[in-house]
């Protein structure tokens, strides 16, 4: 199990930086998704590990050893592509021992390393059928299966679930967490799904425009993003962002007033952040699950339900709270996202009163860095 | 029941065949007329001997073919359309390919230029095409001997037209010319269809260069090569403006194919039954490729 080691690397097309000076490692046997909006470099430093593309400048290495400029082969990393990338005029075998093949290793040890491949993924009923024969999850399968049999030292995943059904999707997800369990390999994970992200990774990499934002646990990130970027990023509905105003400041206690909210808050800012000063501009974050019940101290503020969204166990309130509004959301039309661990019986129309608690609150400075976590509850 | 449905108004399904039949009606009888009626006159034709202007048709049964098996001007036209047929294959999909996979992978700037330059001998009319070429070619005035010359070397004495041992090699050159930017369009056509990730995902896997091309492009464009091929053969087995214009099949039967053969026979003198005969066996060689590129694409 050999860890992965990317140093400053920084690729660049013609005037375009795609990759502005990228560092982490991922130690062995750890599943590393990196995720990110569209864009973000994601892809193109998973394919600058895999020898796609040719980095501009920084270092690659895998267990100590420089494979920046290695040939793709040469580098002892396995690729699933997003569309499979299964060659259509073999069959599944020859597909899954291609690698092998090209390496000149004998037929019988490239037949038992497939044979073994196809167990672990419980594909060997399909071993003599050619791609078009196989529906979209067992092509993906196939697709682990080639990166299986070439035993590499890191394996990289490029999107693999994103052409799957809802419901195939999630079952791949527990199989190669499965996988993963099994093999104990190094994997690295591309993903725009904080889904996948958030129940698959040991480690996440949040990525923004080309730099890293946040490497963390995926509880971490949730908990303690470092910045609003990373807050809003993870987590479905996304966070709510509230703009909100220093009134008072004494010690490392702030006080902020926000447009809808009838009463000022007081948050304590977090020991290594620089507190701001009256009149800074500053931001409240809330997700959507901490919206309470009416407890005593809990801010009372009167809303009207604009969209529901009943998922069964479970149920997302969009609410219109007059001038309480979320900014930073173009789906949402401003309207606070209020989560229900239960089945709510709401209408658009019907009045509603939010519950905030003011120790829920996440703050963060005008330039987006988190200024204050809300305690974990647990 | 059965007289209601038979004489009440058509079903949607019946409207539907009766719509298609009448669509497909002009085709069919176009298809009939000129290729039909002909092949089958052809065919008939064959087992006779009479000449176009003539009212009685004798019966000589397989005769004409007997006589095209006997006839060794029968047989340097057959290997002469074999020849152009191989070469063909050889010279324009094999150079069609190369210069597809430069367009595809090699040539950044200026593709479409390219790509236009090279297919357009292929929207000029052969006629046009063997004029060219007779003027390239022309031992007093055409450039090809005066380049010939200035490299210090000596052209054909009997011009490169006139010279039996030059003159099938010299229609190779002219009909590559003409079609090898029609290969060129279908490969190219193959190729982009290939995914880029196949390339990436073999390059993964260790096969780069001539190993990705034997392992992922020739499979991926193996069916445009059989198209392409035989389109090829067809072409070297129908030849006849570009002979006719260019050689006349000359010099000494040097450049004789089959079509200007059957055309000299029926036109010139007069045997049409035997120049019949001589098509119906062009038709059954074509059939034959057919079936076998039909089968080849099956399997494929």
């Amino acid at each position: 199990m050999p860890s992965l080691q990317i140093d400053t690397v920084v690729k660049s097309y013609d005037s375009f930086t795609a990759i502005k000076g990228v560092s982490f490692t991922a130690e062995p046997g750890e599943f590393i998704v990196m995720v990110g909006p569209s864009g973000c470099g994601k892809s193109t430093l998973l394919r600058s590990i895999a020898g796609l593309e040719t980095i501009t400048s920084g270092a690659i290495r895998i267990d100590g050893r420089d494979i920046t400029h290695a040939e793709p082969s040469d580098r002892g990393v396995a690729m699933v592509f997003q569309n499979y990338a299964l060659y259509p005029h073999m069959t599944v075998a020859e597909n899954m021992g291609f690698a092998l093949k090209m390496a000149g290793r004998p037929k019988t040890e490239i037949a038992a390393a497939v044979a073994k491949a196809a167990k672990i993924l419980r594909i060997e009923e399909h071993l003599h059928k050619t791609p078009k024969q196989l529906s979209g999850g067992q092509k993906q399968r196939v697709a682990i299966g080639r990166a299986i049999t070439r035993a590499p030292d890191v394996f990289l995943f490029d999107e693999p679930l994103s052409n799957l059904d809802a419901a195939l999707r999630s079952q791949m997800r527990v199989e190669l967490g499965r996988l993963h369990a099994e093999l104990k390999a190094t994997m690295v994970y591309v993903t725009h799904d904080q889904t996948e992200a958030m129940t698959m990774a040991t480690r996440i990499v949040v990525m923004n425009a080309g730099l890293i934002e946040q490497v963390g646990s995926p509880l971490d990130l949730y908990n303690r993003p470092r910045n609003r970027f990373v807050a809003g990023f993870l987590g479905s509905p996304r966070m709510n962002f509230i703009k909100g105003r220093i009134v008072a400041a004494g010690g490392r206690t702030v006080t902020i007033m926000a447009e809808g909210l009838t009463m000022p808050i007081q948050l304590q800012i977090e020991p290594d952040a620089d507190v701001p000063a009256v009149g800074d501009v500053v931001t409240l974050g809330l997700r959507a699950e901490t919206f309470g019940t009416g407890a005593p101290g809990q801010i009372a503020v009167p809303a009207r339900v604009a969209v529901v969204e009943s998922l069964g166990r479970e149920t997302l309130i969009y609410a219109d709270a007059g001038n309480l509004r979320t900014f930073d959301s173009e789906s949402q039309d401003g309207y606070l996202a209020a989560h229900r661990s239960s089945q709510v019986m709401l209408r658009p129309g019907d009045p509603l009163t939010l519950s905030i608690d003011p120790a829920a609150f996440y703050l963060f400075d005008r330039n987006g860095e988190t200024l204050r976590f809300p305690p974990v509850s647990s | 029941m059965t007289d209601v449905t038979q004489q009440g108004p058509l079903s949607p399904r019946g409207r539907r065949d009766m719509l298609s039949g009448a669509m497909l009606l002009p085709a069919l009888a176009l298809v009939s007329l000129f290729i039909l009626a002909p092949a089958v006159y052809a065919i008939v034709g064959s087992f006779f001997e009479f000449t176009i202007t003539s009212r009685n048709w004798v019966f000589v049964g397989f005769g004409n073919y007997v006589r095209a098996a006997g006839d060794p001007v029968f047989w340097t036209a057959l290997r002469n359309n074999a020849f152009l047929i191989v070469g063909s294959a050889i010279t324009q999909v094999g150079l069609g390919t190369i210069l597809a996979a430069i367009l595809d992978r090699g040539v950044r700037r200026g593709n479409a230029i390219y790509r236009t330059i090279i297919f357009m001998p292929v929207v000029v009319s052969s006629i046009a095409v063997a004029f060219v070429w007779i003027l390239i070619l022309d031992p007093n005035v055409g450039p090809l001997n005066a380049i010939v010359k200035s490299l210090g070397m000596r052209p054909p004495k009997l011009g490169w037209l006139g010279d039996p041992q030059i003159s099938l090699w010299m229609l190779l050159v002219i009909a590559a010319w003409q079609n090898v930017g029609f290969q060129m369009i279908l490969v190219l056509a193959g190729l982009q269809s290939i995914p880029k990730e196949l390339y990436e995902a073999a390059a993964l896997d260790g096969a780069k260069g001539l190993r990705a091309f034997r392992y992922i492009t020739l499979p991926g464009i193996r069916n445009v090569l059989i198209v392409g091929t035989l389109i090829t053969v067809v072409g070297g087995l129908k030849v006849f403006d570009l002979v006719f214009v260019t050689t006349g099949g000359g010099p000494a039967n040097a450049t004789q194919v089959l079509g200007t053969y059957s055309y000299l026979q029926a036109f010139r003198l007069g045997n049409m039954g035997y120049a019949n005969a001589m098509s119906v066996v062009l038709l059954a060689i074509a059939v034959l490729f057919g079936w076998l590129q039909l089968r080849l694409s099956r399997k494929a």
